[in-house]
Formats: structure tokens, C-alpha cells, sequence
């Protein structure tokens, strides 16, 4: 077997489920896995050191300064260098398949990006959606080691911690040598969860009227622990923000469930929500195409059903 | 000044797609221009739209015959394209693919090099950050707020993440990739069309670009595509009945839990 590092991401104080994703994925494909990550929170850099690494390392940031790909990939590729991993592992989240392509440019080796399953053998295999998921792609390394992966949130189960605590090695990225460096980030209002990471989804299209019904998905995303999505067709009107979009020029969202509410189920939506354990769809015409990859349908107004089903779902948790 | 926009040819978004054997069949399939690159373009000629003087470039590794798509970026107003078509080069290799680009980007001299996040089709995101590491610039990706200084050679650019919006200072040049949102694309006026016959189109062979095809030949390629395959259908559903919408929700939620175990 053999080592891997895996690049962890943390938000604020807390570890993102991704970094324990990225674990099991790790524990599949080698028996020695190193961690790096980027943060200022000693919480965030104890949880961790407790995943079962056998070295952890601290890019620490600088006051005012993050994240910079090129400091970023240039410290990542001397790690890669010494400690010479088969695999290198990101999160595909913004931060995470950027810093992968990075490094992967810079030191010129193999790079399969959003893998969704691993398939083991002599040489192991991996999966990841094409042509947003109208085709399933398996791929092998062909040259290497190393080999960069970055693996799609949502799909592993996340590792639990195991194993002592390991400090974290702090090593400080020559952010005089980055020419782009994220110098601000703009923290969202806690208790909102992302959307890719979601248990349920509750999503909006056209079929909800008007801008204005939206709070209907955010009252029960809020009582019910879900995110809220939202078609092309509504972001495109202004009803709401791009980053709330689910699709193919949208987010790819893996939830448990995923209610579509006034959505038509156009080929670029299904893109991104396919993949979903269970797929509730709510819509007056009974012949949306959305219904086609439905597990559970009504043939109804969404305006009259969310509200009941909200008050529904709250009674039956008790 | 000069801008340069990188754009490849994918399948149209509502295509469906069907194998030959353990590959996709793109034989009959309508392409188009990525639709991230739209966003790449509608920056630059935002840019242009405030200082005519600066010429933007639309550059694509790719088959000669994009040059209807290709055609439509000088519509919009893009002022010379380049088409690099040579077999020897692996199409199919992110890093093949920007080894050509920027051979093709040093001679264009741009300040700016806008391309889209990610193409539709494979969905790598490497192309255009390694078009950025090859030409040794900084570069942001999934950009979906942008602002140049070209006076101080410097630009903000704000991605969204799922930790909340981040903001990013940089140096010029640089390569910035486009995020549905970061601005709304134009459609090609008569004029437009109409002008942009007369406006140069090159396509080149690698020769042309400068580079040998021992540098992106299939045999570089670090990774190989094994097997195509359509997903599993989904197991058809069923549409939940009752006499009144109250009955259809309460039934919803009793399979919800029940047989499904998702509440
Ligand atoms: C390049 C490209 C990329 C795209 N990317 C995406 C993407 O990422 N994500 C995406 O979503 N789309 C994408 N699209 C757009 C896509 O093709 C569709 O236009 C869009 O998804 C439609 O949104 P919609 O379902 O809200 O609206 P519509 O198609 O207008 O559907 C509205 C639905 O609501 C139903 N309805 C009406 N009233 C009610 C009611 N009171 N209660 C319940 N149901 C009701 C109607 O029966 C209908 O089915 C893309 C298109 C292109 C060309």
C-alpha cells in the first residue's frame, strides 16, 4: 500500500464534512495518508489532527491573506516531492479543484478531477460523471505516481477520527511569490447550510410564480435543516441569487432528498440533481418530464403542497 | 491593448448522447461554444465596450469546422480568431491542449486571458490554469465578479464558495475563468453578423503555433479514459394519489419515511 495527502478544508472553527470524505477515500487507496491545511483556528486544526494522519501540515495564512494558488501549489509540490505520495487528494469545491489543477499544471502529472467511486484492482479505476452525468466516465492513471485526484462532495460516507492526535507542522506559504491572493472572505450568516453538502434540498422553479413565494422554501428549509436550490429559468429572472442555481451551469447536489417545486425537469437541471437518493417532484402538469426521474410524485400546486408538507414533516419528527 | 479568450467546442447542453462501443459518439451531435466561455467573452468585451482601442482575440484548439461557432465570437464583437487544428495534438489532454494555447497567447501579448471555469463535456478545470502556469501568471478561477485596473495593472475578482463570497487582489496579466453570473452575455446584432465575415480568421497547424508534436502527442497523456457508459435509469417513480392535496402530502411523507427512510 502506499502514502496519499489529502488537502483538508475547514470553515472557521469547524472541519468541512469534505476533509473526512476525503479520508475514506484516502484509506481505500493507501495505508499512510498526510494531511495539509490551510487555517488560523487551532479548533479547526485539533479536529484535524485527530482524523488518523500520520503528518499534519499548516500552511498557515497571514494576517489579511489566504488562500494563493501559486504559494499554495509551490509549497504542495515540495510535500509531494519529499514525501513522494501515490495520491493526492482535494475536496471538488472552489478552493479545493483549484489548488488541484494548480499543482497539477505545475508539476505535470495526472489529474482526475469530481470522482464519484473508486473501483479497485491491479491498476484502480476511477469514476466521474461527463457531459453532466449523460455519460459515466472511468478513467486509470497511466503514468505517475503521483496522481491527483479531487473527489466529489456528498458521495463517501465522511471517516471517522482514529487514532492520536498528531500537531501540525506550521509552514508559512511565500505569499510574496503569489501575484492572485484571496484577501477577504465575505463569511456567511451561520446556520446556512451549503447546498452541496445538504441532506434535503428543497428547490424552486418558474412553476412558484413569483420571487416573492421563495420564502415559502426558505421558511422550510429553516425548520427543516435543508438548503435551497432553484432552476435556471428563476436565477436568469432575478427571483434569485446564481449561487442557489442547481445544474449543469449551476451546482451539482447529491442530496438525500430533493423536492422539485414548480420545476419542469429541463435536461440541464436534471444535470445537476440526478445523482439524488430520493426525488420528490411537485407539479401541476402531470407530464413534466421531471416526473420521469421522480421517485415520489404530486400532481399539484407547489404554493398549497410546501406549506402543508412543511407542517407535515414537523408533525411526524414530533 | 490586447484580450485574448480561450473557447472550446462541447456537445450542445441539450443533446442526448450515445456510444459506439466504449466511447461517446459525437458524430452527429450539434457543438457548440462552452457555454462558461460565453461569459469569458461577454468580459472581455465589456472591456472593450469602454476603450475601442483594445482588440480581443478569440483562440480555440479544436476542428476547423468550429469555424461557424468561432465565426459567432467575432459577431458578438471579437475582433480576430484562431482556430488550431492539428491532429497531432491530443484534444482529449487538458495540459496538450494549454501547451498550445500558450505557444499561441505569447505572440497576442494580452493583459487578460478569460476563458470559462470549466468545459461542459469533461468538466477538468485545468485547461485555462494551466494555460496560466505556463505562461508563468497568476490566475483566479470561477470568477464571478471582476474588475481591472490597467493603469495600476492590478484587479479584484470575487468568487462564491460555501463558505461565503471571496475576494481576491491580483497582478495583470492573468487568467481569470468565467462563472455563470459574472455578467449576461450579448446576442450578435445584424451589424455584427454582418461584419464579421470581413474580420481575419486563422487556422493554424502546430507549426503555426510554435510548437513540436512530440511536446502534446496521445503518448504524453497522463491519464487515459477507460470506459463510457450511460448511468443506470432511474427506477420509475409513482405519482401519489388522494382525493384532496392534504391527503396526497400526507401520504407523501408516510412513504417518505417509511419506504424510502429519507425523514
Ligand atoms: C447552456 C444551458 C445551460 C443551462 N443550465 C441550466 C442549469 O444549470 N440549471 C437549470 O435549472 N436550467 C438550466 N438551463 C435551462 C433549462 O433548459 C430550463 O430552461 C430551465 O431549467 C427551466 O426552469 P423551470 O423548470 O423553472 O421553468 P419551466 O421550464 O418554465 O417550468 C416550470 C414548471 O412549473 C410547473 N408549474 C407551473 N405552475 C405551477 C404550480 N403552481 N405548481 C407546481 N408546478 C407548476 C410547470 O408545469 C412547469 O413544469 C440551461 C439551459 C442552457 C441552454
Amino acid at each position: 500500500m502506499a502514502k496519499v495527502l489529502v488537502y483538508l478544508e475547514a470553515k472557521g472553527d469547524e472541519l468541512k464534512k469534505i476533509s473526512r470524505e476525503m479520508m475514506t477515500v484516502a484509506r481505500m487507496l493507501g495505508d499512510s495518508v498526510s494531511g495539509v491545511i490551510s487555517t488560523a483556528s487551532d479548533v479547526a486544526l485539533s479536529s484535524a489532527g485527530k482524523l488518523g494522519l500520520e503528518k499534519l501540515t499548516n500552511l498557515a495564512p497571514e494576517e489579511g491573506k489566504f488562500y494563493a494558488s501559486e504559494a499554495f501549489a509551490a509549497e504542495l509540490a515540495k510535500l509531494v516531492e519529499a514525501e513522494a505520495p501515490a495520491y493526492v487528494i482535494f475536496g471538488q469545491t472552489n478552493l479545493g479543484r483549484d489548488l488541484a489543477a494548480r499543482l497539477a499544471a505545475t508539476t505535470g502529472v495526472g489529474y482526475i478531477s469530481d470522482v464519484t467511486a473508486t473501483e479497485e484492482g491491479e491498476t484502480p479505476t476511477f469514476v466521474k460523471p461527463l457531459y453532466a452525468g449523460k455519460i459515466i466516465g472511468k478513467f486509470r492513471f497511466k503514468a505517475g505516481p503521483p496522481h491527483i485526484l479531487t473527489i466529489r462532495p456528498n458521495i463517501f460516507s465522511p471517516a471517522e477520527a482514529e487514532g492520536a492526535e498528531v500537531s501540525a507542522e506550521i509552514v508559512q506559504p511565500d505569499y510574496s511569490s503569489a501575484r492572485a491572493v484571496l484577501t477577504s472572505i465575505a463569511e456567511k450568516a451561520a446556520g446556512t447550510i451549503d447546498l452541496r453538502e445538504a441532506t434535503i434540498v428543497i428547490s424552486g422553479g418558474r412553476g412558484l410564480g413569483e420571487a416573492a413565494n421563495f420564502q415559502m422554501l426558505f421558511d422550510f428549509a429553516e425548520k427543516t435543516g435543508a438548503a435551497v436550490g432553484a432552476s435556471r429559468a428563476v436565477v436568469d429572472e432575478g427571483w434569485i441569487e446564481h449561487a442557489h442555481q442547481v445544474g449543469q451551469t449551476g451546482k451539482t447536489v447529491n442530496p438525500t432528498l430533493y423536492i422539485a417545486c414548480g420545476i419542469s425537469g429541463a435536461i440541464q437541471h436534471l444535470a445537476g440533481m440526478q445523482t439524488s437518493k430520493c426525488i420528490v417532484a411537485i407539479n401541476t402538469n402531470e407530464s413534466a418530464p421531471i416526473f420521469k426521474v421522480a421517485d415520489y410524485g404530486i400532481v399539484g400546486d407547489c404554493k398549497e403542497v410546501v406549506p402543508l408538507l412543511l407542517e407535515e414533516i414537523l408533525k411526524s419528527r414530533g | 491593448m490586447n484580450l485574448a479568450v480561450i473557447t472550446k467546442l462541447v456537445p450542445d447542453t441539450e443533446a442526448r448522447l450515445s456510444l459506439a462501443g466504449d466511447k461517446v459518439d459525437l458524430s452527429d451531435v450539434e457543438m457548440v461554444i462552452n457555454p462558461f466561455d460565453e461569459y469569458g467573452l461577454e468580459e472581455a468585451l465589456k472591456i472593450k465596450d469602454a476603450d475601442e482601442s483594445v482588440k480581443v482575440y478569440a483562440l480555440m484548439v479544436g476542428p476547423e469546422s468550429a469555424r461557424k461557432q468561432v465565426v459567432n465570437c467575432l459577431a458578438l464583437g471579437a475582433d480576430e480568431a484562431i482556430v488550431v487544428d492539428d491532429e497531432a495534438i491530443d484534444g482529449a489532454n487538458p495540459l496538450a491542449v494549454a501547451e498550445v494555447l500558450a505557444a499561441e497567447l505569447k505572440k497576442l501579448d494580452p493583459v487578460l486571458v478569460f476563458a470559462g471555469k470549466q468545459g461542459v463535456d469533461y468538466d477538468w478545470g485545468l485547461t485555462a490554469v494551466a494555460v496560466a502556469q505556463k505562461l508563468n501568471w497568476p490566475h483566479v478561477g470561477v470568477v464571478k465578479q471582476f474588475t481591472p485596473d490597467f493603469a495600476a495593472k492590478t484587479f479584484t475578482a470575487v468568487t462564491e464558495s460555501d463558505e461565503g463570497d471571496l475576494a481576491f487582489s491580483g497582478s495583470l496579466p492573468a487568467v481569470i475563468t468565467a462563472e455563470k453570473g459574472l455578467n449576461t452575455p450579448r446576442y450578435a446584432s445584424l451589424k455584427g453578423i454582418m461584419k464579421a465575415k470581413k474580420k481575419p480568421f486563422a487556422v493554424h497547424k502546430l507549426a503555426d503555433a510554435g510548437v513540436g508534436a512530440a511536446a502534446v502527442g496521445a503518448d504524453r497523456a497522463k491519464v487515459e479514459e477507460v470506459q463510457a457508459t450511460h448511468p443506470p435509469a432511474r427506477e420509475p417513480g409513482r405519482i401519489i394519489q388522494g382525493e384532496e392535496i392534504a391527503d396526497r402530502v400526507c401520504e407523501l411523507v408516510r412513504v417518505l419515511r417509511e419506504e424510502a427512510k429519507v425523514l
